[in-house]
């Protein structure tokens, strides 16, 4: 052990010559200058070693015994380094720039990471932030964290808890969302269940108001299908006229309908062909710093698309405050072509089925047969589709006024 | 300062007192026959791999062997390893 602890603090090999060197070695003792692997050679030298920070010491030791000290080799990590360093004064200030440039540079801040959020993207929440003062590049000491994060989450009501913890360079936002509340029906506003859609009933069922059709009814669209007016019936023979009660009617309403979705296209559409002519230019920003050279960039006389592209450079996973952005000018010319027709309606059918699934989707329906048929006219090409379907035609239409019973002649 | 040490001694002896003690006399601590301990000691006077001398005050102590290596030296103590064949003490 102690071998490796000598090797570490580094240590010289010294030959000794004089008429009586064993006094060096009494003089060493008595000024607890340590020295180790001792060996004679003759009666006027010897070889020892001593560590490199008692060198110096012993030079006046050596004077005091008369004796000659030649040095041999200097070993261990202490007298490498500096071998390195001596008289290297462009690598001394290049290491003492670095080492102030990380002291200087690990108090801003270089990443900020988002932890938490699903439904609120980070991008979002880091542009709040941004406006809060925690973003790449910051001072971190100047940041004070609660005041970032109350700062910040003022401006997202999506989100319920934020907390802002700065470490060295890296700032972890951790964030909860809020809950989404419920969406609550006021009861107090009056209003009728009515036919969103033609249709013939299959079940109507009703929680609140009076149903006015029955099961096998043909309903048109607008129809009120139950009504949230209620009349009150007096007692029979008597002259009390109880008027109705008005309230939320609800419900719903199963019915077979038939729904017709029409799309459509022009024949002819005019193309981009790209001239080949192409130039890219590009952009770094360092923290704050932005080194442009896109300036001016276009193709003069023509029509030209513009790709932007910017990419953050990345070391291990973790984002550093580099932004290359890369610039791609591609040159144009608009020319038409017409369309092929199959294609165009495969692709019309495609987005009718499509719009006719979320359309049931929203309705709790299902299509119980469907077909679709194309043709042109007016230089456009129309698809129609044609579907039978099984779906929920109920729709609350709020009315104005408040619920309660309104009319007759009898107190309430 | 020899008769001194002399008196002192005499009278570690005469009132069974440890002699290092009182009269600074070097203690000689062998262990096996591959390491010496002497202390307290005022020097070494001449070193070689077979003979070292080592001044003890009023006594010279010879370590003879073969091999023999100082491998530690204080003020009030120093360590000899090697093969020892012999310590002797000279007036």
């Amino acid at each position: 052990m102690k071998w490796l602890i000598n090797l570490l603090r580094g240590y010289v090999e010294l030959h000794v010559t004089g008429a009586f060197p064993e006094r060096l070695l009494n003089l060493c003792a008595q000024n607890r200058l340590q020295f180790w692997k001792l060996c004679w050679i003759d009666e006027t030298s010897f070889t020892f070693r001593v560590a490199l920070r008692d060198r110096k010491r012993l030079d006046g030791l050596a004077q005091r015994a008369m004796c000659e000290i030649t040095e041999k080799s200097r070993r261990g990590a202490a007298a490498v380094a500096g071998r390195m360093v001596e008289h290297r004064w462009g690598f001394l200030a290049g290491l003492a720039f670095c080492f102030v440039a990380v002291s200087f540079l690990s108090r801003f801040l270089l990443v900020v990471d988002v932890v938490g959020n699903d439904t609120v993207s980070t991008a979002v929440i880091l542009a709040q932030l941004r406006r809060a003062g925690v973003r790449p590049g910051a001072y971190g000491p100047a940041i004070s964290e609660m005041e970032a994060a109350n700062d910040a989450l003022r401006g997202l009501p999506e989100l319920s808890y934020m907390a802002v913890n700065i470490y060295g360079t890296r700032a972890e936002v951790v964030v909860h969302e809020t809950e989404k509340k419920p969406k609550l029906v006021d009861e107090t506003i009056p209003a009728d269940v009515v036919a969103e859609a033609d249709g013939v009933i299959e079940d109507i069922h009703t929680d609140a108001g009076r149903a006015l059709f029955q099961d096998g009814d043909v309903v048109a669209k607008g129809e009120v299908l139950i009504t949230g007016a209620l009349d009150l019936k007096g007692p029979e023979y008597g002259t009390v006229d109880l008027g109705y009660l008005v309230v939320r009617a609800a419900g719903s309403a199963t019915a077979r309908t038939w729904r017709t979705l029409e799309e459509t296209i022009p024949l002819a559409v005019q193309s981009k062909e790209y001239t080949g002519e192409e130039r890219t230019g590009y952009a770094v920003k360092i923290l704050w710093f932005d080194l442009d050279f896109l300036q001016n960039s276009s193709i003069s006389g023509g029509r030209y698309d513009k790709i932007t592209r910017t990419e953050q450079m990345n070391l291990f996973g973790h984002g550093l405050p580099v932004w290359l952005t890369t610039q791609t000018l591609r040159g144009y010319e608009l020319t038409e072509r017409p369309v092929d027709r199959e294609g165009a309606a495969a692709q019309l059918e495609e987005v009718l089925r499509l719009r006719l699934e979320e359309l049931m989707a929203s309705n709790g329906g299902e299509v119980l047969h469907s077909e679709v048929s194309v043709r042109e006219e007016g230089g456009r090409l129309t698809a129609a589709l044609t579907a039978e379907c099984r779906e929920n035609i109920a729709r609350t239409v709020e009315r104005e006024g408040e619920v309660g019973r309104k009319g007759g002649n009898a107190a309430e | 300062m020899g008769e001194k040490e002399g008196l002192l001694l005499r009278a570690s002896r005469l009132f069974d007192l440890p002699a290092d003690a009182l009269a600074g006399a070097p203690r000689v601590e062998v262990i096996g026959d591959g390491e010496l301990r002497m202390g307290p000691h005022r020097g070494i006077l001449a070193y070689g791999s077979e003979e070292i001398h080592i001044s003890g005050g009023s006594l010279v102590v010879v370590v003879r062997g073969s091999g023999l290596e100082l491998r530690a030296m204080t003020p009030e103590e120093l360590l000899i390893t090697g093969t020892i064949a012999a310590v002797e003490f000279m007036r």
